[in-house]
């Protein structure tokens, strides 16, 4: 199978302006050289803590951001290379549903509008054809058909949640970009939205980028998962295969902090010292190395390069 | 809408200043109705005291003040509206351009509004008046640049905000144009503290006329306007004190409606102040 | 084990236009000395606001306290005037909040705000309050506290405020330490350091903890005994680890099948049906009823009282109903 989603050395780099003039003085590397292949079907996070550059690196692959460098490839065609029309026509293909329901939907327009403007947008379709569609979306994804003239603030988080997914399948995109689509909605709600992510994925086969700081939801619905820290792609590995044996002390240790459900198993865990470093002065040599339980002396020095344990596997350490 | 004013009488504020304000907007509408006299018309009685005869009184040359009064609302109304209009309509232009696509377009905007900004509001109508030539549409033309650079801050810090707002990321994500993002999505969420500034603009734009017409620039004679009126009134002011009393009441009541009128829309449209539901 | 807090029966009402909406129904539960207590629920559900009360910090109005009693050493604090509730208040009970950035004033230092519920509750002067804050900050793990104790609070991150927010609830060695969510705020890494800190501080200087969170992993890591709330009912009261092993309630029970269910990842997750019910907004009968899989016709009719089970637990559910 061939990969549909393609992510090549990616980079962002927003610039640091000071002075009276906004004169550009140097640059934050939110995201450095992330690399990874989704095939078409499956479903790849990207997980990190606040700050690592998650979100940013799915905002740059759907080019909300501009690449600072790196290569993304759509099926098969290069999303950088693409400019205004020829970019906006691409947009259909690629969806994004947001974290927050409450800020990702306009409050002054009805859902029934809300989910009829990509049609509109893209002139698939109008007038009676698309509030047909409309409806038959919003069935697909658990809401009554007259609910569509209601506006967002009437709804629950939940419910808010799945008009966002609507909205983004209207025009069948083949890639959908979720950031942290669970995470501000109550534990007995989550469940509920990732089964609909996963109904809706094999029902409309659409390829996922799932991008959370929540290892438990992460584990649930992904196929391969990519450990981000500091704009680094620290470790990248199937699913199955990260839980049962994490290579990156970083991953490790975001592993060993999530806490476990059983109470009889209070475990020993790997509590990682101090925090985030700002990613403006990221520290030389390997970045996770003032944190890293494991650091050596050659970490301080130089950058760890990728190393390619077994296939398909990526992780960024000098202990490999 | 009709939600919208069913809350504004329920406040006290709006109710008071929106009583005031159509009291002024009907008597200069229906000016040439409510007036008893020719306001231009000069009669032979100078300085008359108010009486029956006339209501107000008269000025020192014989013309009636309650009817020049009158009259004048017109003048006032107008200008306020039409200079409102037009710093409304440019300051949000602006404003939107500023705030959505910031960069360069925002750093010379906001340049040329701080440069405007700078000059006291006064002067600056002042100077605009002096190069086109004192006349009422001059003026207003006037008036209304002067309330450009509020209008556009208050836009672009609003436009700002909705910006940085996921919905927007979302529209752009989809793949809307731009001009659609502005007028779909931008527009309609600014637009609650544009009508507030707007409202709150009229009595300024009234304010400015006023002063300008007092200091000769705005209207000009024998027209009346309550800045002239004013004007007019200050050599006579020991013999005729009433001249000068009654535009200067009137302005008060004016701009106190207008400015509670804009407080009351302001406490509806402010989701801020708004009780949580 | 000592009882420490005993609330009884207590409600909690929401005054809106001319109506009062429930917000807590008749909810009774103790903390014992020394106990780590935790509250588990989802929003809108009544668990911060119980403990609010409990601190004496519900925003009233529009919140109140419709009745029950507040139990503290043998003093109900519901009954005390506000002046003599100050003095409980960061004494005996300490607070640590969701947002350490909103917690603390950023217009004082670190030390400062430390040494001022010293001051105010052990009337000690400003010097030995800094000196005794500063040691305190090296007790939260801070690094060179002398230093930290002399910033303002914009200039640490947000795990490092918040064990500044945990020293200052400390400070005064309360009895009672009620923690609202203290690390959802944070990230996995510094969460775990937060909880590992909060967990060794209260269990060496023997305190008792009421620890709010709608997590259930925080809840294993860290407590004893736990109520769950829904809808402003305490649906049910349980040790720790029979709340994980044998959940009475459906809801306990739905709650931790829809988390846990990791690692069984062929199947579809469990899930809860329906929506959270809104604050304030609820019906007659049993609150869950709507989402139960357990449903039964009596459910739509009666709220179901509280009964208290042989093992002391106790579950509000038709289901053990004849039982009570």
């Amino acid at each position: 199978m061939s990969a549909l989603l393609e992510v090549e050395g990616l980079q962002k780099h927003f610039p640091v302006r000071s002075g009276v003039f906004n004169r550009i003085t140097g640059a934050i590397r939110v995201v450095e050289g992330v690399s990874f292949s989704v095939d078409k079907g499956k479903t790849f996070a990207l997980v990190g803590e606040s700050g690592c550059g998650k979100t940013t690196a799915g905002r740059t692959i759907l080019r909300l951001h501009e690449p600072t460098g790196g290569s993304v490839r759509l099926a098969g065609v290069d999303l950088a290379a693409l400019e205004g029309e020829g970019l906006r026509t691409a947009r259909r293909d690629m969806q994004m549903v947001f974290q927050n329901p409450f800020g990702s939907l306009n409050p002054r327009m009805k859902v029934g509008k809300l989910l009829e403007e990509p049609l509109v947008v893209h002139g698939i379709a109008s007038g009676k054809r698309a509030q047909e569609m409309v409806d038959a979306m919003m069935e697909k994804v658990g809401l009554a058909a007259e609910f569509g003239r209601r506006y967002p603030h009437q709804f629950s988080g939940g419910q808010r949640q799945r008009i966002a997914i609507a909205r983004a399948l209207m025009c069948s995109p083949k890639l959908v970009i979720a950031d942290e689509p669970v995470s501000a909605l109550d534990v007995s709600i989550q469940s509920q939205i990732l089964n609909l992510l996963v109904d809706l994925r094999t029902e409309l086969g659409l390829t996922y980028v799932f991008i959370s700081h929540d290892l438990n939801v992460v584990r649930r619905i992904s196929d391969a998962i990519g450990v981000m820290y500091l704009g680094r792609l620290v470790e990248r590995a199937e699913t199955g295969a990260l839980y049962e044996r994490p290579l990156h002390p970083y991953s490790e240790a975001l592993l060993s902090a999530v806490p476990s459900l059983e109470p009889s198993k209070r475990k020993e865990r790997i509590i990682l010292s101090g925090d985030v470093p700002n990613p403006a002065s990221p520290p030389p040599g390997c970045v996770f190395h003032p944190r890293c339980p494991k650091a050596m002396e050659v970490c301080r020095r130089s950058v760890p390069p990728d190393k390619e344990p077994s296939p398909g596997r990526l992780v960024a350490c000098h202990l490999y | 809408m009709k939600q919208f004013f069913a809350e504004l009488l329920r406040d006290k504020t709006g109710r008071v200043g929106l009583a005031g304000v159509l009291a002024v907007v009907v008597v200069a509408v229906f000016a040439p109705l409510i007036a008893t006299h020719d306001p231009l018309e000069m009669s032979d009685f100078l300085r008359q005291a108010p009486g029956a005869g006339f209501l107000l009184g008269t000025d020192e040359f014989g013309r009636d003040v309650f009817s020049r009064l009158v009259y004048g609302a017109r003048v006032s109304v107008y200008v306020g509206l039409v200079a409102t209009g037009i710093g409304a309509i440019g300051g949000l232009a602006l404003g939107l351009a500023a705030g959505y696509y910031g960069g360069v377009v925002d750093n010379v905007i906001m340049r040329l509004m701080d440069v405007l900004f700078a000059f006291p509001s006064i002067l600056l109508a002042l100077a605009i008046v002096a190069v086109l030539g004192p006349d009422l549409g001059n003026t207003i033309i006037a008036i209304g640049i002067v309330r450009i650079p509020v209008f556009t801050r208050t836009v672009r810090a609003e436009v700002l905000s909705v910006k940085a707002q996921e919905y927007i990321t979302s529209v752009r994500s989809i793949g809307v144009k731009d001009g659609r993002v502005i007028l779909r999505h931008v527009l309609p969420n600014v637009m609650a503290p544009f009508i507030v500034q707007t409202t709150l603009s009229l009595s300024s734009a009234i304010l400015v006329e006023a002063s300008l017409s007092f200091l000769g620039l705005g209207i000009q004679p024998p027209n009346p306007s309550w800045g002239s009126m004013l004007s007019e009134s200050r050599r006579i002011m020991e013999l005729a004190p009433w001249t000068a009393i009654a535009p200067t009441v009137a302005i008060i009541l004016a701009i106190l409606s207008f400015n509670l009128l804009g407080d009351g829309v302001r406490d509806i449209l402010d989701p801020k102040l708004k009780n949580v539901e | 084990m000592n009882t420490l807090l005993s609330v009884q029966g207590l409600s909690i009402g929401l005054a809106t236009r001319g109506a009062k909406a429930s917000i807590v129904d008749d909810a009774s539960f103790e903390v014992g000395q020394g106990e780590v207590f935790g509250i588990v629920g989802e929003s809108g559900c009544g668990k911060s606001v119980t403990a609010y009360a409990v601190a004496g910090l519900l925003a009233s109005p529009p919140l109140s306290v419709e009745s029950g009693s507040i139990m503290m050493g043998g003093v109900d604090l519901l009954s005390l005037p506000p002046s003599r509730m100050r003095s409980v208040r960061g004494k005996d009970i300490g607070m640590i909040f969701q947002e350490p950035m909103t917690a603390l004033d950023p217009l004082y230092t670190i030390g400062e705000q430390i040494a001022e519920s010293l001051e105010f509750h052990a009337k000690v002067g400003k010097r030995e309050g800094i000196e005794r804050a500063v040691a305190m900050l090296g007790k939260v793990g801070i690094p060179e506290p002398r230093r930290i104790a002399a910033e303002y609070p914009h200039r640490l991150s947000g795990g490092m405020l918040q064990r500044v927010v945990i020293a200052i609830a400390m400070i005064n060695e309360p009895r009672l330490l009620i923690a609202d969510e203290p690390t959802t705020a944070l990230d996995v890494t510094i969460q775990a350091q937060i909880l590992d800190l909060m967990n060794g501080l209260v269990r060496s200087n023997g305190m008792s903890m009421i620890m709010i969170t709608h997590d259930l992993g925080v809840v294993a890591e860290t407590c004893d005994r736990v109520a769950v709330f829904y809808g402003g009912h305490l649906v049910e009261t349980a040790p720790v680890d029979r709340i994980f092993s044998d959940p009475l309630h459906p809801y306990t029970e739905g709650l931790r099948k829809s988390v846990a269910s990791i690692g069984d990842r062929d199947g579809k997750l469990y899930a809860i049906p329906g929506s959270v019910p809104k604050a304030g907004s609820f019906g007659p009968g049993c609150r869950f009823q709507g989402r139960c899989a357990r449903r039964m016709e009596r459910c739509g009719r009666e709220a179901p009282p509280v009964s208290i089970r042989p093992d002391g637990r106790s579950v509000r559910c038709w289901l053990y109903g004849e039982e009570a």
